[in-house]
């Protein structure tokens, strides 16, 4: 019997860090949840695009003669005869547009679909002409998007800060249930390890879950700032599993997991809604960043160090609370 | 091996008053030693343990573990031992592999994995490695748990409640276990109500009640401080004879 050597600090941390997190993805009911929100909001906005896309087709047209106007109208379009079409359709009153230019026929059209692909088959076949259509997109979309943008990726920043809640909380008192919290803490390293192994595995978790999230919306939407709602959603998952890890920890395994997880809910609202009526202050505050990105403010370097400092806090009462 | 001298730990309770939990507390095992901690249920055992194992610090008192003060020291006293607590404590959606792998990688045992591996087939659990615990009987369970407890080769063991939960043949298994651990020179603390392992696996005990030692020795000590052949006997004999407060 030798006594084994103190292991590297950092080594010990990231296998426990790695084992938590393994046991965490490996709860269905944890999984489904990282990756249900996403998928359910990418179907909704697919399945509203194309209800919208069908209900609010646009068939306006813009021509140079009476003739072809004629053809298009009854193929179904709306098609109108102008001096420049072209000049109608860069002002917005039409959304396609054809008209013979320096080099050939040209047709340009804001959306790809059945009434431009109608309208080029028609032009096509009545013209001969060798050309190709263009598609422009409408000017100022993403503008226009943005704050609808934001209040979907922000219903789902609060969701994972949430879950960062529930983590740091229910993954304590199960810890604490099953004696596998006395049995780590048993092993020869300091006692914030633990925390912070907990609060690494949390933050992995909730990060990459969430910026896999916006990514997806982002292919759909257009998000105007990802990276900004990638850094304010991880630092507020990981700030409501600190809230979460500190107050189960506090309350000890004489109080069961639903007072600690319901006031960590209430803190964590609480600083989301200080976020969004004061998004100066906000962006600067553990989780409330969340609440001042929905209003536009991105997350600072503060956010960052106050989310790293509540979690020393968290890791501190941890330590105390162990004792 | 393990020196604990006056360990005193006193709680809170809800009610605004102040529970005992150790009073006054000194115990010495020395290697190739099982000990008995005995009490009721409520004794002060658990927390006991929890002392010596670094999870809860004492009011007061002192703790050596080979040679270490645990309470200065309190990292390097858990390298010399391994804790197991009464609930087993291994993680549900690891496998046992796994579960015992990675505490001796935290510990730094060189090919953690293959020890993990040698620990589990000796001890009977070598056909369930890839299994997850929370699929694990009760009894194969405590086999994972002990060789968790053993891949850093500790020389001291302290086990709550070893055979908690587990039927007449699980028990006679882990207490064989415990025995083959003494015999490679292991100091065993472990706690139990049950005095029929006490008496099969333990050479001294002591008997806590309140979180006072009320009697302490060999077991024929301990029948002779009862009064009585049988241990059980002896040890509800010396808990009638302390008074109720």
């Amino acid at each position: 019997m030798s006594p084994a050597g103190s292991p590297p600090l950092g080594r010990a941390l990231g296998l426990l860090t790695a084992s938590v997190l393994t046991r965490t993805l490996r709860e269905g009911l944890v999984l489904r949840a990282l990756i249900w929100p996403a998928l359910i909001i990418a179907l909704t906005l697919l399945c509203s695009a194309t209800f919208v896309a069908g209900l609010y087709a646009s068939k306006s047209a813009a021509v140079p003669d009476a003739a072809l106007a004629e053809v298009l109208v009854a193929k179904g379009l709306d098609a109108r005869v102008y001096a420049d079409p072209e000049a109608a359709f860069v002002s917005g009153e039409v959304d396609r547009a054809a008209f013979e230019g320096p080099e050939g026929w040209v047709l340009l059209a804001r959306f790809d679909g059945a009434y431009t692909t109608m309208m080029e088959s028609e032009l096509r076949g009545r013209l001969d002409a060798a050309w190709r259509p263009m598609l422009v997109p409408r000017a100022g979309r993403s503008a226009a998007l943005g704050p609808t943008t934001r209040l979907l990726i922000g219903l789902l920043a609060v969701l994972f800060v949430l879950y960062g809640v529930v983590f740091g909380a229910g993954g304590l008192s199960r810890d604490q249930q099953d004696g596998s919290l006395d049995a780590e803490r048993a092993l020869p390293v300091p006692v914030w390890v633990h925390a912070a192994s907990r609060l690494g595995a949390a933050g992995v978790a909730l990060s990459v879950a969430f910026a896999a999230s916006v990514g997806l919306i982002h292919a759909i939407l257009g998000v105007t700032t990802p990276i900004a709602w990638c850094v304010a959603g991880g630092l507020s998952g990981l700030g409501g599993a600190a809230l979460g890890l500190g107050l189960m920890a506090r309350a000890g395994r004489a109080e069961s997991l639903s007072g600690p997880l319901s006031r960590g809910l209430v803190a964590v609202t609480g600083l989301m809604a200080l976020g969004y009526s004061a998004p100066d202050v906000g962006r600067h505050l553990p989780v409330a960043t969340v609440g001042a990105l929905v209003r536009g403010d991105t997350p600072g370097l503060g956010a960052a160090l106050s989310t790293l400092a509540l979690c020393a806090l968290a890791a501190w009462v941890f330590d105390r609370s162990s004792r | 091996m393990l020196r604990a001298t006056d360990l005193v730990k006193s709680f809170h309770d809800p009610a605004g008053g102040v529970v005992h939990a150790v009073a006054g507390l000194s115990l010495a095992v020395e290697p190739g030693e099982i000990y008995g901690l005995l009490g009721p249920n409520g004794a002060g055992k658990t927390t006991t343990l929890r002392i010596l194992a670094t999870l809860t610090r004492p009011d007061a008192g002192q703790i050596q573990i080979g040679g270490v003060d645990a309470l200065r020291d309190p990292v390097s006293a858990r390298a010399r031992m391994a804790y197991v607590p009464a609930e087993g404590g291994l993680p549900a959606r690891l496998s046992a592999l796994e579960a015992v792998t990675v505490f001796g990688e935290v510990q730094g045992v060189p090919k953690a994995r293959d020890r993990a591996m040698q620990l589990l087939t000796e001890l009977g659990a070598g056909a369930y490695v890839g299994r997850e615990c929370a699929q694990l009987s009760t009894g194969m369970k405590r086999r994972v748990v002990l060789a968790r407890a053993l891949m850093h080769d500790p020389g001291l063991l302290l086990l709550d409640e070893p055979t908690d939960g587990l039927d007449v043949q699980g028990r006679m298994d882990v207490l064989q276990l415990i025995q083959s651990l003494a015999a490679q020179r292991r100091a065993v603390v472990l706690s139990s109500h049950i005095m029929g392992e006490v008496e099969r696996v333990c050479q001294r005990a002591c008997i806590i009640h309140r979180g006072l030692k009320i009697a302490e020795g060999s077991l024929d000590e301990l029948r002779a401080l009862g009064g009585a052949a049988a241990l059980d006997d002896a040890f509800v004999a010396l808990l009638n004879a302390e008074p109720t407060p």
